[in-house]
């Protein structure tokens, strides 16, 4: 795989990708990743869910994903975005589309991988066996029995129900409040569900993950 | 203005095709990956009619002089088996150019009795493949608007013989800035900008560059000398490379007229904050007098300031930049758009 001397500037170097929509989520998967010990993988952050239709095909541009005779060296890309306010099955169904635009095989279904060259996946956050539209879903859920966890939800329904309140948070934020909120209240605070995998602030051994973990095992 | 090149044969490249080119053009790539290659092979079509082409080719890889050896290596891997073939597709009219080269022999007649007559011979039959070194080369040019009109031009080097069939037939200019000979052409061209009444536009963009010039004269055995504030002249090929760099560029510039100019790597002996006056100066100068530009360069700083510089002057024009991989005899070209460039720069995604 080629190296570069520029610090700002990565070739892909290893044989698994896992495409994430932004900082936030890059940090929290390095983690996971390591904490799976998936170690030939590296995370490419897009920018946003709204980036995947133009960053995707750039990404199968970069120095390193294809060799000169046009083989990719790439095997495998796991793609990993929030459900948000979609259907999952919407969601899903424009990364496929993404996908097939540029050549590569979609997998047939949420959470599996296809059988092109490369392998792609596809993971809709946070995932079918949790509620909700986000990674902040899942992250919550692996603390939900976290003795701070019941002081985070009345804080937030006491905040919700205010008449003055200093905060408008819509029912989509719900979960990204509370999450900032638990992360608030650990020893040193950190600002996101990244930084917050990076302090061990979630649950890796909890069984919430165990579709994700299950999705990612195929980027061994 | 090329849409598209092919090239086979030449040099390190044993095929290439370079697709939905733009008016600014950047070529990136690791070393020894064909970069220059291309930019000779631009040259070569561009000025396929001229005679001295093999001469100025080589000149500008710093290769004094011809000899037998060098002009073998023109073909990939030295070995003269089958002509080298460059052809594009000009924007206008969709016009298809193509260019042959064949091997051209010294071969000592065995039937005749005068033993120190040669005679020229293409390299056309199966019992030649085996050699490695043409005496001369033959030039075929000919266009998809004239296509039975065959413009050919010899080059021996026993004695330089111009031959050619055809010569109306117009080509467009090639306009080649080499690293390793920034002075070549340095009197002509800046009487040519002279004579053009273009010396205040090229102070005022070199200014850019160092704003203690404030004057720029030819003197009598035609160097270039340049008025910093100092008591007396001074020889603009002691102000460093950035400003002979800069100068030879602009010159080229403002000399062409719907031609082609090549500058290979464009970032040798620039300072970064030089490298954004000049893309800028090119940019628009490309814009204004329908020049396309090929530059190739390994640097982070120039194809950056590349991008920005096209977004700076509101280019309206394809800027496009082409990645050469080469792997063994295997090529493969990843082309970005300037705005696809930006983004990869700003997600730090290894685009050289």
């Amino acid at each position: 795989m080629p190296t570069s001397d520029d610090p700002f500037l990565k070739p892909i170097e290893s044989k698994q990708i896992l495409a994430v929509e932004g900082r936030d989520e890059k940090n929290f998967f390095d983690v996971l990743l390591e904490d799976m010990n998936i170690k030939d993988c590296e995370t490419r952050e897009v920018g946003g869910k709204d980036q995947f239709p133009k960053k995707f095909p750039l990404l199968l541009k970069a120095r390193g994903f294809f060799s000169a005779n046009d083989t990719p060296l790439v095997t495998h890309v796991g793609i990993i975005r929030d459900k948000d306010v979609m259907k999952k099955s919407d969601a899903f169904a424009s990364i496929v589309d993404i996908v097939r635009r540029v050549g590569l095989e979609p997998p047939t279904a949420h959470s599996q991988f296809s059988n092109g060259t490369p392998k792609v996946g596809i993971f809709i956050m946070p995932g079918d066996s949790i509620e909700g539209e986000k990674l902040e879903d899942l992250c919550l859920k692996t603390v939900e029995n976290h003795e701070a966890m019941p002081c985070v939800n009345e804080f937030a329904a006491c905040i919700s129900a205010l008449e003055n309140s200093p905060k408008d948070i819509p029912k989509a934020k719900v979960q990204v409040f509370k999450a900032q909120v638990f992360l608030a209240a650990q020893h040193e605070i950190v600002n996101s569900v990244g930084l917050g995998a990076k302090k061990r602030y979630w649950d890796f051994n909890s069984s919430a993950f165990g579709e994700l973990k299950s999705f990612l095992n195929n980027l061994k | 203005m090329f849409e598209s090149i092919k090239i086979h044969n030449l040099r390190a490249i044993t095929q290439l095709e370079l697709d939905n080119l733009g008016q600014v053009n950047l070529l990136v790539g690791q070393n020894n990956c064909g970069k220059t290659t291309i930019l000779e092979a631009l040259f070569f079509l561009v000025g396929a009619t001229n005679p001295d082409l093999p001469n100025t080719v080589n000149r500008l890889r710093g290769l004094p002089f011809l000899s037998k050896e060098i002009i073998a290596t023109l073909w990939h891997n030295k070995e003269v088996i089958e002509p080298i073939q460059i052809s594009g597709v000009t924007r206008k009219n969709l016009e298809h150019r193509n260019l042959s080269i064949f091997p051209l022999y010294l071969e000592k007649q065995e039937t005749q009795k005068v033993s120190s007559d040669f005679v020229a011979i293409e390299n056309n039959t199966a019992d030649h493949k085996t050699r490695l070194e043409p005496d001369g080369l033959k030039f075929e040019y000919m266009t998809s608007q004239a296509p039975h009109e065959t413009i050919t031009s010899t080059f021996l080097l026993k004695e330089k013989e111009v031959e050619i069939k055809n010569p109306n037939k117009p080509v467009s200019r090639g306009f080649f800035i080499s690293p390793s000979t920034p002075f070549e052409n340095m009197k002509d061209r800046f009487g040519v900008a002279q004579r053009k009444k273009q010396i205040t536009q090229l102070i005022s963009f070199l200014q850019q560059v160092d704003a203690n010039i404030s004057d720029l004269r030819l003197n009598e055995i035609g160097l270039v000398e340049a008025d910093i504030g100092l008591p007396n002249l001074l020889f603009v090929n002691l102000m460093g490379g950035g400003i002979v760099r800069s100068m030879v560029i602009a010159l080229s510039m403002l000399d062409a007229r719907n031609d082609v100019v090549l500058i290979d790597e464009i970032e040798n002996g620039l300072h970064y904050s030089a490298q954004k006056v000049i893309w800028r100066a090119i940019f628009r100068w490309a814009e204004q007098f329908n020049i396309q530009v090929f530059a190739t360069t390994h640097s982070v700083e120039a194809a950056r300031t590349f991008a920005l510089s096209a977004e700076d002057v509101l280019f309206k024009a394809e800027a496009m930049i082409y990645r050469i991989e080469r792997k063994d005899e295997k090529y493969r070209v990843v082309s970005y758009a300037k705005e696809e460039l930006a983004e990869a720069l700003k997600s730090g995604w290894e685009f050289r």
